[in-house]
């Protein structure tokens, strides 16, 4: 008998199930109910008869026996007779296996990610249903309440039903149009586990990982996309770094301050091979762009080792492609460091940025850096405080306030 | 007569083993497991907690040499059985169905503190459900 469950089973065999059901049933909410039911089936029997040997396959079974039950119970089996019995003959044939079922999690992710649908309803719906994760979850990697995720979710899916959007891949000029939607959902999911430290770093890294293996999945249906092979390398590079941006305390380290020795390598190899490719196809990309930089901060020995010219000119490229404050206020950054803080801190004071980027707690803390280099710590203070009034993550706090107390003291 | 011969040998081994090494007294117990009345279902993650946990605490019984049976209970087709003048009746199934004993582990173990122990940790216990301890009597019990 086998004890040890795999890694993460359940999760990833939950988006499997639910997309190959939502194919046959074209029902997400009873393919979801009869995975659900599938997976109390295991939790009842496993404890005692123990793990099958394929539970990949078991756990299908289960669903598929639930499917039929309940379409039984509503005497719906003569409407959907045939795609009941097509799902039966592709669960026996060999093609049911990992390929089939990775289109079917692709069909869904494009579904789940729709441009027609409230952009918050989309990162919820592919969280729940292609990555498996559950409502009480994603409410704390978003800091929301379960009420409000339950929501979201509700009202996607009633937007599916509403519009009978097809569990279906685009094709022809549609397929790049939805595919840019795609990568906008991942983008969010990622950022999402990286920059809200203040819950469970365990869920925020897992957030990361499942954007990483979506990403994966999407790149093998657009090998050659330069969107998707740049997503990917900005994400290994970002995920290099996971375990090194904070301290034993947990808290938040400035990259000057990271352990370099803690990077992961398997991630900066990948961010490497992903950019590379990227840059190969097309390197005036706004997420090649992206990687690029990143990979610039990562693959750097040290703080004093980065090459900030050549990120300087990156962001310039990434400013013209698309033009942001965000993007304004990190080349800014750049600058300083090539040319010395008073060409940034004359950037940062400009009244477009200072405009945009109202109540943005970075543009204050970053400021404050620029002031405190140059040995004028009155406003390097003034700037903290502003900072501190702009933001309530805990984490991000106790940093400027340690910043703060380094000057006061 | 060969045959005998063996098995005859196999009983002499038998006996000179047990005289040799005195096993400790060992007590049978089932532990009868109840799932809680509502587990909060929370997702894909949720499950393979409480499953791996379950099957860290199994493998322990089993690794431990205490695990001589263990099995997964109906929680349909139970029925209650009464004589009544007319005979059997059968007053069933029970209405427990869910709230009722999930399934069953047969232990051994040297002392009743043992088994209690080993019950006290299974993980069940954390999510609301319960452990009955029963000891199953034996006709050495008393020797």
């Amino acid at each position: 008998m086998l004890n040890h469950l795999v890694e993460n089973l359940f999760r990833h065999q939950a988006g499997h199930l639910i997309a190959t059901l939502t194919r046959f049933l074209g029902d997400l909410d009873l393919a979801e109910e009869c995975v659900q039911e599938a997976m109390i089936r295991a939790l009842e029997l496993w404890p005692y008869r123990g793990i099958p040997e394929k539970p990949e396959a078991w756990l299908f079974t289960t669903a598929r026996h639930s499917a039929i039950d309940r379409l039984r119970r509503a005497k719906k089996i003569i409407a959907v007779g045939e795609s009941l019995d097509s799902l039966q003959d592709a669960l026996q044939s060999p093609s049911a296996e990992p390929d089939l079922l990775s289109d079917d999690l692709l069909r869904l992710l494009f579904t789940c990610c729709h441009p027609a649908l409230p952009e918050e309803g989309r990162v919820a719906l592919t969280l729940k249903t292609v990555s498996g994760f559950g409502v009480q979850e994603i409410a704390r990697a978003f800091l929301t309440s379960t009420t409000t995720i339950q929501q979201r979710l509700v009202r996607a899916k009633r937007k599916i039903r509403e519009l009978s959007l097809p569990y279906e891949l685009p094709t022809g000029a549609e397929l790049s149009e939805r595919r840019q939607s795609v990568l906008v959902v991942l983008y969010l999911m990622f950022n999402e586990g990286y920059t809200a430290t203040d819950s469970s770093r365990l869920l925020q890294e897992e957030l990361c990982r499942e954007a990483i293996r979506v990403a994966g999945l999407l790149c093998s249906l657009f090998p050659e996309d330069p969107d998707v092979l740049g997503l990917l390398g900005l994400f290994h590079f970002q995920a290099a770094r996971f375990s090194a941006r904070t301290d034993a305390q947990g808290a938040l380290l400035r990259l000057a301050a990271q352990d370099r020795s803690r990077f992961h390598q398997e991630d900066i190899q990948q961010g490497i091979h992903y950019t590379a490719a990227g840059m190969e196809r097309q390197f005036y990309n706004r997420y090649v762009l992206q990687a690029a930089i990143a990979g610039c901060h990562t693959t750097a020995s040290n703080e004093e080792g980065t090459d900030w010219s050549q990120i300087l000119s990156l962001y310039t490229l990434l400013q013209e492609l698309e033009p942001s404050p965000i993007v304004s206020l990190n080349r800014a950054v750049a600058l300083g460091r090539v040319e010395g803080p008073a060409a940034a801190i004359e950037l940062l004071l400009s009244k477009a940025l200072q405009e945009a980027l109202h109540g943005y707690y970075l543009l204050p803390a970053t400021l404050a850096s620029l002031y405190n280099e140059q040995g004028k710590s009155q406003q390097a203070i003034e700037y903290y405080q502003q900072a501190l009034i702009s933001t309530n993550n805990q984490i991000e706090r106790q940093f400027l306030q340690h910043q703060l107390s380094l000057l006061t003291t | 007569m060969s045959q005998v011969c063996r098995s005859l040998v196999g009983l002499f081994v038998i006996v000179v083993a047990t005289k040799e090494t005195p096993e400790e007294k060992m007590s049978k117990y089932l532990l009868l497991l109840s799932s809680p009345k509502t587990i909060d279902v929370e997702g894909p993650a949720f499950f393979q907690e409480v499953l791996s946990k379950h099957l860290a605490w199994s493998s322990a019984l089993r690794q431990g040499g205490h695990l001589l049976d263990v099995d997964k209970l109906r929680f349909d087709g139970r029925y209650s059985l009464q004589t009544k003048s007319e005979g059997i009746v059968v007053d069933g199934p029970y209405t427990e169905t869910k709230e009722g004993i999930g399934g069953y582990y047969k232990i051994k173990v040297s002392s009743l503190d043992e088994a209690i122990a080993l019950a006290k940790a299974c993980p069940l216990l954390s999510y609301g459900g319960t452990v009955q301890v029963i000891e199953i009597d034996s006709m050495d019990n008393d020797v």
